[in-house]
C-alpha cells in the first residue's frame, strides 16, 4: 500500500505569477523540453504519473499569465520515447472531440507508451471554446456531463473491442467536483483528482464517491481518489512564507481579478478590495454554469472566512482554488500524512507553485521523506499506469447511452 | 534533394512494429535520409495515429522530419491544427501534416451549416479539403511568434493586438480560432496534398506548400502544377513536389544509388520511397541509396521552401 503521486505539469506552474518568479524562464513552458526534463524527474523520483491538463482554447487571460499551449496527446506520446516507466495523464475533453477518432488515438498512444496512459476526461466550459467548433455559446453543464459519460463509455468499450492494451485498458481519470461530476465520477472514473480545501470535507467527499460507486456495482477501491494540493517550499518555514509571499508580489492584479470573476461568473467591477464579496451576489453552486468544482470552492472560503476581496484574491493568488500547503519539507510531508491517514485522499495530485524548481524541490526533499515514512515506494514495482495505482481492470460497460452533441 | 521513407506503424499488413520504425528511424538518421512520412493506415488497415507515432519517434531521433497523415475524417479543424502545431513546435520545425481528403467529424457535422451536394465546383471530399485545408492554414497564422512576449517586469505575457480570432465560416465548418500558441521558428507546418487526382490543380495550388505524386503523374504534375499557380500568383518555387516510389519497382528506375539524382532530372525536389513494408529490405536499401548528406535545420529547408513569413525579431528566438 502506498500513497500516489502526481505532478501536474501546469506550464509555468499554478500562481498567477509562477512564470515571474526570479530564475524562472518566462516562457519555458512553451517549449517541449521543459515537459521532457520534468517527467524524467518525476520517473527518478517514482512518481504514479506526470499529468497535464489541457482545453482546446486560447485562454482569455492570456495577456498575464502562461497557458497551457501544447497538445497532450502530442505532448505525452513523445515522453513515452523518452521515459520507461512513469504513467502519462492527458486532458482531453468529452465535449468536443470525435469519440471514435478520440478512441483510436488514445489506445495509440497507450499501446505506445507499454500501457501507461490515462485520459483525464473534463467537459469544456465556455463561449471562446465553443466557438472553436462552430458553437454560439457552451452547452448547458447537465447536457455537457450526459455527453461525457456516454461518450466515455463508448470510447472504453472500443478499448475493450480492440484488445491489445499492455494494461487491459488505459486509466479513466476525473476532474470534476459538481454533482454532474460526482455522479460520472461514481459510474466510470478510476481516478479522481478533487478539490478541497479542509481535511473533512475531502474525507465526505471520498467516502461519499466510494459509497456512489458500490451502488453502481463496483468495488470501493476501485476508485483512487488524488486532491489537488499545491505546494510551496522552504528549507525553513520562514523561507517558505517568503516565497509564498513574493509569489503574492508577483501575481499580475488584472489577471487575478479576470480570473476570480470568471470562476465566479460575475464581474468585480465597482466592488470594494477591503470589503466581503456581497452575500447577494453569490448564487448555489449547481446553478453555476462554468466550472462549479471552482465556484464551490471559492464560495466554501467565502462562507468560512469571510474575507475581504483583497484577502480572498490573495488567498486563490491565481490558481485554479486547489488547497496550498506553504512549509519545510517535512511540513509538507506531515500535512500529506495526516490526509492519507485520515481517510481523505488516496494521495496527490501535486501542483508545484514554479517549474521547475518547486517540483524539483518536491522530488529532491519531499519524495525522500515521504519514503523514509514507509508512504511511498523506492522503486516501481511494475511498469503500466495501472500497476502503479494498484488498480485492476474493471469490467467494459456493456450498455451505451446514445450519444449527445456538445451544442 | 531529400528522400523520405514512407511506413505505417502497428501491426497490421504492411505496417512496421514501433520498435522497427524506431530502427528504420535510426539507420534514416545516419544515411542522410531527409526524414519519415507517416501514413495513417495500411492495406486499409488503420496504422496507429500518425500524430502520436510521429511525436514519440520524434523526441528519439531529433535529427529527422517528419510528415504525418491526416484526414478530415473524424478530425475537428481546431483539434488537427493544434495537434499540428504542437507537434511542429516540438521538433523545432521539423513537421508537417499531409492532410488527406475524407468526410466530416462528429463534433463539427453537429452544428455545420447546410452542407451541398456535389456540385460543378467539384466533389464534396475535394471541396471539403479545401474549406479544411485553408482553415489550418489561417489558424497556424492566427498566434504570430512576436505576440509572445514573456516580459516579466511588466506582467505581459502576450500581445493579444497581435494575436487574431479567424473567424472562418464557411460551408462545412465554423472556426473561431486563434490557436493557443505561436509557430516553430520555421513558420507554420507545411501542409501537403496528396491526391491531386481527386483534388485537382486548383485547390492545391491554393494552400498547399508541397504536393505528393506517383511516379507516373509527375510528368503531368510539372505541367499543371505551374499553371495552377500562376492563377493565384503564387511561384513555382512555392511548392515543393515529391514523387512517391514504390520500393519494390526501384529496380526500374536502374541502381537505388541513382535515386536521388533519378529525381532530380525528373524535376522533383524530393521522393517519397513507400512500400516498405519489409524492414530488412529497407534497411538494405537505404544502406544503397545513400543519400547525399546534406542535413536541413527544418522540414522547410528539406523541401527547398523559404522559411515561411513570420515576424520573429523578438521572443521567439529559443522556441524549439
Amino acid at each position: 500500500m502506498t500513497l500516489h503521486i502526481n505532478v501536474n505539469i501546469l506550464n509555468a506552474g499554478v500562481f498567477g505569477g509562477s512564470w515571474r518568479f526570479p530564475g524562472t524562464d518566462p516562457l519555458g513552458s512553451y517549449t517541449i523540453d521543459h515537459y521532457s526534463s520534468i517527467a524524467r524527474k518525476a520517473e527518478q523520483a517514482k512518481l504514479d504519473a506526470v499529468f497535464l491538463a489541457d482545453g482546446p482554447v486560447l485562454d482569455p487571460n492570456i495577456r498575464h499569465r502562461t497557458g497551457n499551449n501544447l497538445e497532450p496527446t502530442t505532448v505525452l506520446a513523445r515522453l513515452a520515447g523518452e521515459t520507461e516507466r512513469i504513467g502519462l495523464i492527458g486532458t482531453l475533453s468529452s465535449s468536443y472531440n470525435d469519440p471514435l477518432e478520440l478512441a483510436r488515438r488514445l489506445g495509440d498512444l497507450d499501446v505506445l507508451s507499454g500501457g501507461r496512459f490515462g485520459w483525464n476526461v473534463v467537459t469544456t466550459a465556455g463561449s471562446a471554446a465553443a466557438a472553436n467548433f462552430g458553437r454560439t455559446a457552451e452547452p448547458h453543464h447537465g447536457l455537457r456531463y450526459r455527453r461525457a459519460e456516454s461518450l466515455t463509455q463508448l470510447v472504453v468499450s472500443e478499448w475493450a473491442r480492440r484488445g491489445d492494451s499492455p494494461q487491459g485498458r488505459p486509466v479513466v481519470v476525473q476532474a470534476g467536483g459538481s454533482s454532474d461530476g460526482k455522479r460520472l465520477a461514481a459510474r466510470v472514473a478510476e481516478v479522481v483528482f478533487s478539490a478541497d480545501q479542509d481535511l473533512a470535507k475531502a474525507r465526505a467527499f471520498r467516502t461519499g464517491l466510494r459509497d456512489e460507486a458500490q451502488r453502481f456495482g463496483r468495488r470501493p477501491e476501485e476508485i483512487v481518489v488524488l486532491p489537488g494540493l499545491s505546494t510551496v517550499l522552504g528549507s525553513t518555514e520562514a523561507e517558505a512564507a517568503q516565497r509564498r509571499e513574493l509569489l503574492d508580489e508577483l501575481l499580475p492584479d488584472p489577471y487575478a481579478r479576470a480570473r476570480l470573476a470568471g470562476q465566479l461568473g460575475f464581474s468585480l467591477d465597482g466592488l470594494s478590495d477591503d470589503e466581503p464579496i456581497p452575500a447577494e451576489l453569490l448564487g448555489d453552486p449547481d446553478q453555476a454554469g462554468g466550472s462549479q468544482t471552482f465556484y464551490r470552492v471559492v464560495r466554501e472560503i467565502i462562507d468560512r472566512e469571510n474575507p475581504t476581496l483583497r484577502q480572498l484574491l490573495k488567498k486563490l493568488s491565481g490558481g485554479g482554488g486547489h488547497r496550498i500547503v506553504v512549509g519545510t519539507p517535512e511540513q509538507v510531508a506531515d500535512d500529506i500524512e495526516r490526509w492519507y491517514r485520515g481517510g481523505a485522499a488516496d494521495g496527490f495530485n501535486v501542483m508545484p507553485d514554479v517549474l521547475p524548481s518547486g517540483f524539483d524541490d518536491f522530488a529532491d526533499h519531499v519524495i525522500p521523506e515521504l519514503v523514509r515514512r514507509g508512504l511511498f515506494r523506492k522503486d516501481y514495482e511494475g511498469d503500466t499506469l495501472r500497476g502503479h495505482l494498484g488498480l485492476g481492470l474493471p469490467a467494459a460497460p456493456t450498455h451505451i447511452e446514445p450519444l449527445l452533441s456538445a451544442g | 534533394m531529400s528522400v523520405f521513407i514512407e511506413i505505417a506503424v502497428g501491426t497490421g499488413p504492411g505496417q512496421i512494429t514501433p520498435a522497427e520504425a524506431d530502427t528504420v528511424a535510426e539507420r534514416a538518421a545516419v544515411t542522410g535520409t531527409a526524414g519519415l512520412r507517416l501514413v495513417d493506415e495500411a492495406w486499409g488497415v488503420p496504422a496507429i495515429d500518425p500524430t502520436v507515432a510521429g511525436a514519440y519517434l520524434a523526441g528519439r531521433h531529433p535529427a529527422l522530419n517528419y510528415l504525418v497523415d491526416a484526414p478530415t475524417t473524424g478530425n475537428a479543424p481546431y483539434n488537427l491544427a493544434r495537434r499540428v502545431a504542437s507537434f511542429d513546435r516540438a521538433t523545432g520545425g521539423r513537421s508537417g501534416l499531409v492532410l488527406r481528403a475524407g468526410g466530416g467529424d462528429e463534433i463539427s457535422d453537429a452544428v455545420a451549416p447546410e452542407t451541398e451536394p456535389a456540385t460543378e465546383t467539384g466533389p464534396e471530399p475535394a471541396d471539403r479539403w479545401a474549406e479544411y485545408a485553408s482553415i489550418l492554414s489561417a489558424l497556424w497564422r492566427s498566434f504570430p511568434a512576436d505576440a509572445l512576449l514573456g516580459n516579466q517586469s511588466a506582467a505581459i505575457v502576450v500581445d493579444g493586438d497581435l494575436v487574431k480570432p479567424i473567424d472562418h465560416r464557411g460551408q462545412r465548418y465554423r472556426v473561431a480560432g486563434p490557436l493557443d500558441g505561436p509557430p516553430s521558428p520555421a513558420g507554420p507546418p507545411p501542409l501537403v496534398a496528396a491526391d491531386p487526382e481527386l483534388l485537382g490543380w486548383t485547390r492545391i495550388a491554393a494552400v498547399a506548400d508541397a504536393v505528393i505524386v506517383d511516379a507516373g503523374q509527375l510528368e503531368q504534375a510539372r505541367t499543371e502544377l505551374p499553371a495552377a499557380l500562376e492563377l493565384v500568383d503564387r511561384s513555382a518555387a512555392e511548392v515543393a513536389l515529391l514523387v512517391r516510389v514504390d520500393a519494390n519497382d526501384i529496380d526500374r528506375i536502374g541502381d537505388p544509388a541513382d535515386l536521388p539524382q533519378w529525381a532530380v532530372t525528373a524535376g522533383a525536389s524530393g521522393v517519397i520511397l513507400s512500400g516498405a513494408g519489409d524492414v530488412p529490405a529497407l534497411l538494405e536499401l537505404l544502406r544503397r541509396i545513400a543519400a547525399p548528406v546534406t542535413r536541413s535545420a527544418t522540414l522547410r529547408d528539406a523541401l527547398g521552401l523559404a522559411t515561411a513569413a513570420t515576424d520573429s525579431s523578438t521572443g521567439a528566438e529559443a522556441l524549439r
